[in-house]
């Protein structure tokens, strides 16, 4: 009884001596929330009045979305506010709460009375969380219920919103400010406290960058499918940004809290108390830190190196040489850092030998490809299913950003991703055959580059990236396009949405189409357009739609109807292509009135300005005009282009008008001709 | 009763306390000497439960001292460097001591400055060295632990202060079952306070007894005898420990009661003979001597 009486006054008193901190923290919290959260709210306000005057949009967001909002985006957890705040906090938290660690005299003062070691750790480690958590509580309820109060902002849905951010927040501080602790036990003075916090902070995200790097440098047929999407799974920091949202981040924040907690008590109850004013608690961490920062580093400065002299000969072989020298320099450095003392620059060279082992197993991962990355390829009895990630696949329906049901425009790898998702099929051999193209056939240097996923009878997914002829992605398109459960979870009219075709233009696919057509569609018309579109495309061989001109285009503005979605979307636009199979389509709009051009306005044209290796060409002769137009065509999608075959230039009509545009050139033979008269 | 039982710390390379046992009986004033580096202030805080030992246990009426909240309640330990919250005053000390020391005796305290004139109000970062250390004697006794462990402590009071301390000590000592344990490098400090030494040195004990058993059992002796036959027929009955000869004046250092060697010295009809009291270091210097060591290469 007595103990935990003497804790609860330990712990007050340990606050009386930090009340400094708590006044700081409280007077950040009061401005970052009540005051801020209050001017974001008549922001809010004045911005809704200013709209209701002038709407550029078809309808106005309500002032109480708008409301949520800010509520949202104050209390609901993610982003870098958040992080800052919580990095802040427990820095300094952990930082004034454990110094005594890292002086001789306080550690025989605190160390030498009649407590436990648990509770010398406790007694600060709890008043931390209390000099943080309570003044962001008091914080946080003021702003959230007190202002929120004043504008009527205290409703069930933004609770539901903000008092999980505001609970995940805490638990975000608890797992950086333990891990702080951690930083600040295993050491033993205050510099090298916050460097270990550094480590602790951002040596994993970093090192998970690196690899990636280095894959993506030394691989040919390195693929990601995450993208840099895990890299905030790998420190606790990183991880408080994800927070609430990501249930994975949650879960993982919590084992990393509770980990950490462990190994603070751990340390605590093991720790020397003569370590104190030496750098770390244990001789073993400062060559454990080295090789864990040493090896990293000198792979970086290597690639780094390597990016300088990628043009000269021998590049590799510099490469390699700088990650050695880099090791060298780093050993050197740390040695230097850590004992102050020119003497012991090369000190400890067994670590010194373990970093230079660890940069030579690298070297031979990534620069030699040892592991075999680059050869991967499992024999077809161990494959379940295999899916192929190619735009080709679905510029042939879709000529620039693509909307996703979420209703987001996700950038090219996570599409990638997802159609592969939807794509997997067991009928996998045109896959395959491209696939022992990509790793067994000669190197295409200005090969496409076809992502393919092996889906493993073993449940494990392989992803790569290839590089192969045209005509190779094409066969295998075409073939796997025959499958019309293929085509079905292939084609992404599926997740079109009436609703964007309400406000469209049309436009031909033709250089000399000048101008679009704008179409407004009532309902019902839209409804049938998309049915028209969906039939017509399912019914479209993938061979003919990749080696067919389309005629004509839809644009599709996406129809914002908030300020998120402006947001979001802004500038968003769609071209649906139109081929000449698309008889429904074709025949929808024929019956309202638009009709797609067939031929190139040739007798329109004044003059066609070419610019070709920096010469500009100029043709204004009828006759070379007909000729010009007979070895060009517009191209088509951007992956289908063959830019070796590409021209720019400028047309002047005769009505005053001016095109440009760039052109795929179909007869060299014909255009080299046209071009050496001049 | 604390007991030390073959005790060694080792720092890296540096082995601090090699294999130490000794005991400190209850109510003893035990002063511990030794010169820096001897192991003192490791021995203290080993005793005071900061630093673990290697090897070996140490023990307060059979209770381990080592994270033992228990025992270390009856330790209260005062540092060599000695340190004081930011800010605070001898009375915010006094607050935390009464958390961690449940017999802390406030009023004691109060009486202990109010009589050596400290404002309990006043921030001691203010205050001098010395009269930091007043304090933080006072916050020792005041806690009300048994045992009081003092590194250095005594180093710069001025001799009032020793004094008025030395009077509390003896105080405290007859109230309750109250040990001091007061390291320092300098003998004569430890000299007025102590009724047993031990001497450390390169971390092992070279000896622990009662000073009043070695003043009582060694003694000094300063005479002039008619001829050298009879100093050496002296010197062969005495047990000498050491002997100079400064003209015709014989000064020896002899085991043995005071009456016992004054009745050998008078039996050879001296010229002149007197008693001499016996300084601390020069008993030290005496057992070391006998021990096997030179005490100028232990204090040089």
């Amino acid at each position: 009884m007595t103990s935990k009486i003497s804790l609860r006054k330990l712990i007050a008193s340990d606050m009386k001596r930090r009340n400094w901190l708590i006044i700081l923290i409280s007077l950040a919290g009061f401005f970052i929330y009540p005051v801020m959260y209050c001017m974001s709210l008549v922001q809010a306000r004045e911005i809704y009045n200013q709209q209701l005057g002038a709407a550029p949009f078809k309808e106005i967001m309500p002032l109480s979305q708008r409301y949520s909002a800010v509520a949202g985006n104050y209390f609901g957890g993610e982003g870098s506010l958040l992080t800052f705040l919580v990095a802040v906090a427990a820095v300094l938290t952990a930082y004034t709460g454990f110094s005594w660690l890292h002086s001789k005299a306080q550690t025989d003062f605190y160390a030498g009375m009649p407590v436990r070691r648990v509770h010398l750790f406790l007694v600060p480690y709890v008043s931390g969380i209390l000099i943080a958590v309570i003044p962001y509580l008091v914080c946080t309820l003021v702003a959230l219920l007190g202002v929120g109060a004043v504008f009527g902002n205290v409703t069930p849905e933004v609770l539901k919103v903000c008092v999980p951010g505001i609970i995940w927040g805490i638990v975000g501080y608890l797992a950086v400010y333990t891990a702080a602790v951690l930083a600040m036990l295993l050491t033993g003075r205050g510099v090298l406290g916050l460097a270990v916090m550094g480590f602790l902070f951002f040596y994993g995200p970093l090192v998970y960058l690196l690899i990636l790097m280095l894959a993506e440098n030394c691989y040919d047929t390195y693929y990601s499918p995450g993208g840099l999407g895990p890299v905030a799974r790998f420190s606790p920091l990183t991880l408080v940004s994800q927070l609430p949202s990501d249930r994975v981040a949650g879960l993982l924040i919590i084992i990393y809290l509770v980990a950490a907690l462990v190994l603070c008590v751990f340390v605590m109850e093991r720790r020397p108390m003569e370590r104190a004013e030496t750098p770390f608690v244990h001789p073993f961490i400062a060559p454990c830190l080295k090789v864990l920062t040493g090896v990293p580093a000198a792979m970086f400065t290597g690639a780094l190196f390597g990016e300088i002299t990628n043009f000269s000969e021998g590049a590799l072989g510099w490469e390699i040489f700088w990650c050695f020298a880099a090791a060298l320099v780093f050993s050197v450095v740390f040695e230097m850092i850590l004992s102050t003392d020119v003497r012991n620059l090369l000190g400890h060279w067994r670590s010194t030998a373990v970093v230079f082992a660890g940069v030579l197993g690298l070297v031979c991962i990534f620069h030699l490809d040892l592991m075999g990355y680059d050869r991967f390829l499992p024999g077809e009895e161990k494959i379940e299913s295999m899916a192929i990630g190619q735009e080709r696949l679905y510029d042939g329906f879709l000529n620039g950003a693509y909307v996703n049901q979420d209703n987001k425009a996700p950038s090219g790898e996570s599409l990638d991703v997802y159609l592969m998702d939807q794509t997997l099929t067991d009928n996998f051999a045109p896959i395959y055959a491209l696939a022992r193209e990509g790793v067994l056939g000669p190197a295409e240097e200005n090969g496409y580059p076809v992502t393919v996923r092996y889906h493993l009878k073993s449940g494990r997914d392989v992803y790569r990236c290839y590089k192969v002829s045209l005509d190779t992605v094409s066969a295998a398109l075409t073939e796997l396009c025959e499958d019309r459960a293929y085509r079905d979870a292939a084609y992404p009219f599926r997740y079109l949405k009436e609703g964007y075709l309400e406000d469209l233009f049309l436009c031909s696919w033709k250089i000399t189409a000048q101008n679009s057509v704008e179409m407004v569609l009532t309902e019902a018309e839209r409804t049938e357009l998309a049915r028209c579109l969906r039939e017509d495309a399912r019914e479209a061989n993938a061979g003919i739609l990749l080696g067919t001109d389309p005629l004509g285009c839809i644009m599709v503005q996406t129809p914002y109807t908030s300020e998120e979605d402006a947001v979001d979307l802004a500038g968003f636009t769609s071209e649906i292509l139109i081929y000449p199979g698309y008889a429904r389509t074709l025949a929808f709009f024929r019956d309202r009135g638009w009709e797609p051009m067939e031929t190139e306005n040739i007798e329109d044209v004044e003059r066609i300005t070419v610019w070709r290796d920096n010469d500009e060409c100029m043709i204004t002769d009828p006759a070379d005009i007909e000729t010009f137009f007979a070895c060009v065509v517009k191209p088509r999608p951007v992956s289908q282009r063959d830019y070796e075959n590409t021209i720019y230039f400028e047309i002047d009509m005769l009505d005053g008008a001016t095109l440009g545009d760039s052109a795929a050139i179909t007869d060299p033979a014909l255009f080299e001709k046209l071009m050496s008269a001049r | 009763m604390i007991s030390i039982s073959h005790v060694s710390k080792r720092f890296d390379d540096i082995l601090a306390v090699d294999d130490l046992t000794a005991n400190i009986k209850e109510g003893q004033v035990f002063g511990l000497v030794g010169t820096n580096g001897a192991g003192k202030s490791t021995l203290l805080r080993m005793l005071a439960g900061v630093l673990k030992a290697d090897t070996g246990s140490l023990t307060l009426d059979d209770m381990s001292i080592y994270n033992n909240p228990a025992a270390r309640r009856e330790i209260c330990f005062l540092s060599d460097s000695g340190y004081y919250f930011q800010n605070a005053t001898p009375a915010d000390m006094a607050d935390y001591y009464a958390i961690l020391y449940p017999a802390f005796d406030r009023a004691r305290y109060d009486g202990f400055l109010k009589r050596l004139e400290l404002d309990p109000k006043r921030k001691m970062n203010t205050f001098s060295k010395g009269m930091k250390k007043q304090v933080a004697v006072f916050l020792g006794i005041a806690s009300g632990a048994r045992c009081l462990l003092c590194d250095e402590t005594f180093d710069g009071l001025d001799p009032v202060v020793r004094q008025a301390v030395k009077g509390i000590f003896a105080a405290e000592v007859l109230d309750r079952k109250f040990t001091p344990v007061i390291a320092s490098h300098n003998l004569r400090e430890l000299e007025d306070i102590c009724d047993h030494v031990g001497l450390l040195h390169k971390g092992r004990i070279l000896l622990s007894e009662d000073l009043e058993d070695m003043k009582f059992h060694t003694h000094k002796v300063q005479c002039v005898l008619p001829n050298p036959v009879l100093e050496q027929e002296l010197l062969s009955e005495l047990r000498v420990v050491r002997t100079s000869k400064s003209g015709a004046l014989m000064t020896i250092v002899a085991r043995g009661t005071g009456d016992e060697i004054m009745e050998a010295v008078n039996r050879r009809s001296p010229v002149y003979a007197e008693l001499l009291p016996l300084s601390l270091e020069e008993i030290f210097i005496s057992e070391t001597e006998v021990a096997g060591y030179d005490i100028q290469d232990i204090f040089a």
